[in-house]
C-alpha cells in the first residue's frame, strides 16, 4: 500500500521557487547533491524544476554531513569532479552542517560555481510548507536593506566602528562593537547570484562575525548547529529546544562564561576543546523568513538572532590573532534590537517589514501583510 | 635583471588578461577597487577596474563605499606566490596566509573574478576547462 500523500505536483511549486533562488539560465550544468536521507520524491521534483529550465542536471548522493564530514576530509574524486564541473551546485541536505566546505570553497572562488544551500530535514513535507515558497526578490531587498543598516557610513578602506545592543525580556542584554567590513549576509546582497557566491534557500541571515568589545548578557531559549545535539531532545535534530533550564552567555570583554544546566555544561566541553579563544564572541545574527519553522531551522526564522563563540571555519577574519577549533550556537526567539541605536528589530519583528520599497516589492506576491505574518509554530 | 616588484607584477598580469577578448570580458565583469595591504612592508597600491578598463596604482585607495572597495592583506611572499601563479588564492585563504578585510560572504564574486583575471594574466588555463 502506498502511504505517501504527496506527489511530484505537490513538491514542484518549492522546487521551482529554488531555481529562482540559483537563477538558472537556459543550458547551464546543474549538479544535484542529496544525501541519502533526502527523499527521492524531493529529488526527484528539483531534478523536474532543473529539466524546466532547460538546464541539463545529474544528481550526486552523498553520505548525510555529519556522517562524511570532518575538518579536512577529503571527498571522492567523483564527488570533486561533479562539483568542479557544474555551473550551479543545489545541495540537498538532511541536517545544515556544512559537507566538506574545502571543496565548496575552491569550487566557488576557482571553478565558476554559484551555489544553493537547501536544508530540508528528512521530510517531504519541508517542501510542502510555506516557509519554502518566499520570494527570491523579497527576501533578497529584506536582507539587502537590514546589510545597509548594520553597515552604513563604513568605507573601504576605512575603521567605522559601529554598536549593536540585543534586549529581551528572559533577561537579555548584550551591547557589542564591530567593524562592519564583517557584517556577513549569505549571497543575497545583489538581486543576482553571481559565481563565487552561495544563497541558502528561502533563508538568508544578515550577522557579525568579528568583534571589537562585548558585554552583557545573552539567555537563550535553544541551542542547535552541533552533532551532540541530536542526542537531546528533540532527538536526532541538531537544534535543541526546549532547554532543561536556561543558558546563559554572559559576556566580559568578549570573553563568554557559560551558565545553566546539562545543555550548558555541553556547551562547556565544547568550548574547552576548542582552544584559548572559544570563548570569544564570533557571531551575532537574524534571519528573515517569517515563516520558517522555529523547530527546525530558527536561525532563518525573522526576528531569531542566535549568537556563537570560537571561530567562522576558514575565513575567520583574524586567523593569526584568534583561531579556535569551534564555532558554537544559540538561538533567542524574540528580542529588541538596535545599531547605533536605530531599531532593526522592535518586539521580535523586523522593521524593514514596514519600509515602504519593501511593501511594494512584497505586494507583487500578494497581501504583504500575509507575507510578512509570522508562522504560528 | 632585477626582480619586478609586487605591483609591477600585478599591473603586467592586468595588461595580459586585457589582451584577450576572454580576459577584457572577464575584466569588465564589475567595477571595483581593492586596495592591496603588505603586512611586511609600508609599500601601498590598489587594483582599479571601471567600465571594463582596470590599473594598478602606487598608494593609498581613495575610501568608497563596501560594495565598491575591498582590501586584501598578506606579507610580500604569499602576494608573490599568488601572483606568480604557485598558489591559489582560495588556498592562501585556507590556510590563513591571505587575509581578505571582509566577511567570508561579502566579496566572494570579487575573489572569484579577482582569481580569474590573475589566472588569465598568468595564461592559465580556466579551471573549468579541463572538465
Amino acid at each position: 500500500m502506498d502511504v505517501n500523500p504527496y506527489r511530484l505536483l505537490d513538491l514542484l511549486p518549492a522546487a521551482r521557487n529554488m531555481m529562482d533562488y540559483c537563477q538558472l539560465q537556459r543550458g547551464e550544468h546543474v549538479a544535484i547533491f542529496a544525501d541519502t536521507l533526502i527523499p527521492p520524491l524531493v529529488v526527484q521534483a528539483v531534478l523536474a524544476a532543473v529539466e524546466e529550465r532547460g538546464c541539463r542536471p545529474a544528481i550526486v548522493t552523498t553520505q548525510p554531513a555529519g556522517l562524511s564530514w570532518r575538518q579536512g576530509a577529503e571527498p571522492p574524486r567523483a564527488y570533486k569532479a561533479a562539483m568542479y564541473a557544474s555551473d550551479v551546485v543545489i545541495q540537498l541536505k538532511s541536517v545544515e552542517a556544512q559537507t566538506f566546505p574545502r571543496v565548496q570553497e575552491t569550487a566557488m572562488i576557482e571553478h565558476d560555481i554559484r551555489m544553493l544551500r537547501v536544508p530540508l530535514g528528512n521530510s517531504i513535507e519541508a517542501l510542502t510548507e510555506e516557509w519554502a515558497l518566499f520570494p527570491f526578490e523579497v527576501m533578497q531587498l529584506v536582507t539587502r536593506k537590514i546589510y545597509d543598516q548594520w553597515t552604513e557610513g563604513a568605507t573601504t578602506p576605512g575603521d567605522v566602528v559601529k554598536t549593536i545592543r540585543v534586549q529581551a525580556d528572559n533577561g537579555t542584554d548584550l551591547t557589542a562593537t564591530y567593524d562592519p567590513h564583517y557584517v556577513i549576509h549569505t549571497g543575497f546582497l545583489f538581486p543576482k547570484l553571481m559565481p563565487g557566491q552561495w544563497n541558502q534557500f528561502c533563508g538568508a541571515t544578515v550577522g557579525i562575525e568579528l568583534f571589537k568589545d562585548a558585554n552583557g548578557t545573552v539567555v537563550f531559549d535553544g541551542l542547535h548547529g552541533e552533532e551532540e545535539y541530536k542526542l537531546l531532545p528533540p532527538a536526532g535534530s541538531d537544534v535543541v529546544h526546549p532547554l532543561s533550564e536556561p543558558v546563559r552567555w554572559i559576556f566580559e570583554d568578549r570573553h563568554c562564561r557559560i551558565e545553566g544546566g546539562f545543555e550548558a555544561e555541553l556547551i562547556r566541553r565544547l568550548v574547552a576543546a576548542g582552544g584559548a579563544h572559544a570563548d570569544i564572541l564570533a557571531e551575532i545574527a537574524l534571519g528573515v523568513n517569517p515563516k520558517a519553522p522555529l523547530n527546525t531551522m530558527p536561525t532563518r526564522r525573522s526576528g531569531v538572532t542566535h549568537y556563537a563563540v570560537g571561530s567562522t571555519t576558514g575565513r575567520t577574519p583574524n586567523p593569526e590573532k584568534e583561531s579556535a577549533e569551534v564555532h558554537t550556537h544559540g538561538h533567542l526567539f524574540k528580542c529588541n534590537l538596535w545599531v547605533d541605536d536605530e531599531p532593526c528589530i522592535v518586539d521580535g519583528r523586523l522593521a524593514v517589514f514596514d519600509d515602504p520599497e519593501v511593501r511594494k516589492v512584497a505586494a507583487k506576491y500578494g497581501d504583504p501583510d500575509k507575507l510578512f505574518e509570522e508562522a504560528p509554530y | 635583471m632585477s626582480e619586478q616588484t609586487l605591483m609591477e607584477l600585478l599591473s603586467t598580469l592586468v595588461e595580459q588578461c586585457a589582451a584577450t577578448d576572454a580576459g577584457k570580458q572577464m575584466i569588465a565583469t564589475h567595477d571595483q577597487g581593492i586596495q592591496f595591504t603588505l603586512l611586511d612592508s609600508d609599500d601601498l597600491f590598489y587594483f582599479e577596474a571601471k567600465g571594463g578598463q582596470a590599473q594598478v596604482i602606487a598608494g593609498e585607495m581613495p575610501a568608497r563605499s563596501l560594495d565598491d572597495g575591498y582590501e586584501i592583506k598578506g606579507d610580500t611572499a604569499v602576494f608573490r606566490e599568488w601572483f606568480s601563479g604557485q598558489a591559489r588564492m582560495s588556498d592562501l585563504i585556507e590556510h590563513g596566509r591571505l587575509f581578505p578585510v571582509a566577511s567570508h560572504t561579502t566579496k566572494r564574486h570579487i575573489d572569484y573574478w579577482l582569481a580569474q583575471i590573475i589566472r588569465m594574466g598568468n595564461g592559465l588555463k580556466i579551471p573549468k576547462e579541463v572538465y
